[in-house]
């Protein structure tokens, strides 16, 4: 988590009167107490935010509610996100998206962005979508094999050698189509489900009933929605991958998981095939409760 | 943590009206029928079309302002927010704090709040608890089934991102007989009305035209004209419901035979017609015999033009 990504995250959480404290921060980025209060003297000295501790919140406030965060400097990782965001949006062909790409493109200094032949659909991305859509992009358009480790939809796990196509969305998922050599049959495949992914050096497969029109975007969406953060415990260590959302760890059995549907984690967390134990957050601690009780009824006493 | 023991599911097609019901049959406010909900509040006089036959007809007018004055007619007090945020609002978290410290005054108070898209379903719902620990609010949609709360930051954000809230604030007696007439008044109003919002949505007589229009050779969205008939046929038969109740009840209103006989029909021909059409909120939608169906919304169309005509007759005379 880049510097960047914190100072948002602290102007959001001061913006939304959630009055974090150096303690919610450094556990929040596990970062140390040191590092917070570096955070907020660049945000008081280099930003110019009115950034005060209040005793009576316990926790950082502005004392001008019309502060905005200035513009930042803008970091590798950070231009490729903002250059892909700005591809997304030039496709919309309305005046607010196109006043967002000129907005993203001066940000980025004006550096001339070549149109891409394949491009990720307007949808909620994290970093690992990104990568996987930039080298899947780049195997299309060199026409070379890939290899990726693909979670099918019982969330097993396995190595599928692919001659990628072409990139597509339904709604909010993204797919691609493709040549799959397992399989040795044309098939689509969910990017959010690439674990990972590598290039060959092996020029793609023709199939010869591949027919590109077959594969047309339906209906692009927006999904400004911020994900639920659960805590969840597992009995032993396990392979990270087989969870199918943005993870992190918090000590060898312990993962922080963003998901946007209960049932679908927990589908997803059952099928792992290891105890565990939901810390977090109550709701959906009561919500397993109460279908598993259902379930138990069924049985009788 | 706090969570209110809502009294029952939400049940009408129209997702506002079946939230307020919700919340009115929980606070013990007023144990209306939902056909006098929709009677008196005007709403099931709505009826909007687009030219082209979608979805959007039955949701587009101005939220707040129609729902205020419908709710008035009903003799509730209420208020609302409503803000239009597609993530470009330099000050929408303020105004989403401010309605976040509503909502929990509201429950706070025993009162349900009726909330815009407050699950993926782009319908009106129910909020009816909170849990500051886990910042969420809990939610009923119309599916009525266990849906994942909101999070606090949530609130506002949907595919159509309104920030839209109504709070209930108490109940006044109303004067039935000035309620039936008035809510007359309003349904002549939205019948006689060019359109809604904008010429591609028809209103009343108009909204006839953009549905024949569409069957006899136009372009038209079949899932929703299935999706339009489900929530009018319903619309259509509080109507009738509401008529015969002025016929038995009011004192001051004399409705006709012929005019129970025209509802009768007109819902009827409605429900038959959704049957035909069903809307399951899955799969693909064909629209078949569009001649045919033409041609029973013209007569639908003559009927209830008709039926206008006896409502003005009546009102002419107070």
């Amino acid at each position: 988590m880049s510097n960047f990504h914190r100072i948002q995250w602290i102007d959001t959480k001061i913006k939304s009167k959630n009055y974090p404290d150096i303690s919610e921060i450094s556990g929040k980025f596990e970062i140390s107490r040191r590092q917070v209060y570096r955070d907020i003297e660049y945000m008081k000295d280099s930003l110019g935010a009115p950034i005060e501790y209040s005793k009576k919140n316990k926790g950082y406030i502005y004392s001008d509610d019309t502060f905005m965060l200035p513009s930042f400097f803008l970091g590798k990782e950070e231009k490729e996100a903002l250059r892909f965001l700005s591809e997304q949006y030039s496709k919309i062909q309305d005046e607010n998206s196109q006043n967002i790409v000129k907005l993203f493109r001066r940000m980025l200094g004006d550096e001339e962005i070549t149109a891409e032949k394949n491009k990720f659909p307007v949808y909620s991305i994290n970093k690992e979508n990104i990568d996987i859509f930039n080298s899947l992009s780049e195997a299309i358009e060199n026409k070379i094999k890939i290899k990726i480790d693909y979670l099918n939809i019982k969330f097993e796990s396995a190595e599928r050698e692919v001659s990628p196509y072409k990139i597509f969305n339904i709604g909010s998922k993204i797919y691609f189509v493709g040549y799959c050599h397992l399989k040795e049959d044309l098939r689509t495949f969910r990017i959010d489900r690439i674990k990972n992914i590598k290039l060959t050096n092996e020029k793609i497969y023709v199939c010869s009933y591949y027919f590109p029109e077959r594969y047309k975007e339906k209906h692009i969406d927006f999904n400004y929605k911020i994900p639920y953060t659960a805590t969840v415990l597992f009995e032993r260590e396990f392979d990270k991958k087989l969870l199918k959302y943005r993870v992190s760890e918090i000590n060898g059995r312990k993962y922080k998981i963003e998901f946007y549907n209960s049932s679908e984690l927990v589908s997803n967390l059952m099928s792992i095939g290891i105890p565990f134990e939901i810390e977090k957050p109550l709701w959906l601690k009561n919500k397993i409760y109460s279908v598993i009780k259902n379930i138990f009824k069924g049985f009788g006493d | 943590m706090l969570k209110i023991d809502l009294k029952n599911k939400i049940s009408m097609w129209n997702s506002f009206m079946g939230s307020l019901k919700v919340c009115l049959d929980t606070t013990g406010f007023k144990n209306y029928d939902c056909y006098k909900i929709m009677g008196i509040s005007g709403m099931a006089f709505n009826f909007v079309m687009s030219t082209k036959c979608d979805a959007s007809g039955p949701t587009v007018y101005d939220w707040g302002n129609s729902h205020f004055y419908m709710l008035d007619r009903l003799g509730i007090i209420s208020e609302y927010d409503q803000i239009y945020s597609d993530g470009k609002l330099n000050t929408f978290i303020h105004y989403r704090n401010n309605s976040t410290e509503k909502i929990k005054k509201s429950l706070n108070a025993g009162i349900p709040v009726i909330a815009w898209a407050p699950s993926n379903v782009l319908e009106f719902g129910v909020i009816y608890g909170y849990d500051d620990s886990d910042k969420v609010f809990f939610i009923q949609d119309v599916y009525g089934g266990n849906s994942d709360p909101l999070l606090y930051d949530n609130l506002g954000v949907s595919n159509i991102p309104y920030l839209y809230l109504h709070y209930i604030k108490g109940f006044v007696e109303i004067n039935t007989e000035k309620a039936y007439r008035e809510s007359l008044e309003y349904g002549l109003k939205e019948w006689k009305r060019e359109y809604s919002i904008s010429p591609y949505y028809g209103s009343g007589i108009k909204a006839y035209d953009n549905i024949i229009n569409a069957l006899s050779g136009g372009i038209i969205n079949d899932f929703g004209f299935c999706y339009c008939m489900k929530v009018y046929s319903e619309s259509k038969k509080y109507i009738y419901q509401y008529l015969k109740e002025i016929s038995e009840k009011s004192s001051e209103i004399k409705i006709e035979n012929k005019l129970l006989g025209n509802y009768k029909f007109i819902s009827e021909t409605f429900t038959e017609i959704s049957n035909e059409n069903p809307f399951t909120g899955k799969g693909n939608y064909k629209i078949f015999n569009r001649e045919k169906l033409a041609k029973t919304f013209s007569e639908l169309r003559k009927t209830e033009d008709e039926s206008f005509g006896i409502i003005a007759n009546i009102l002419n005379n107070f």
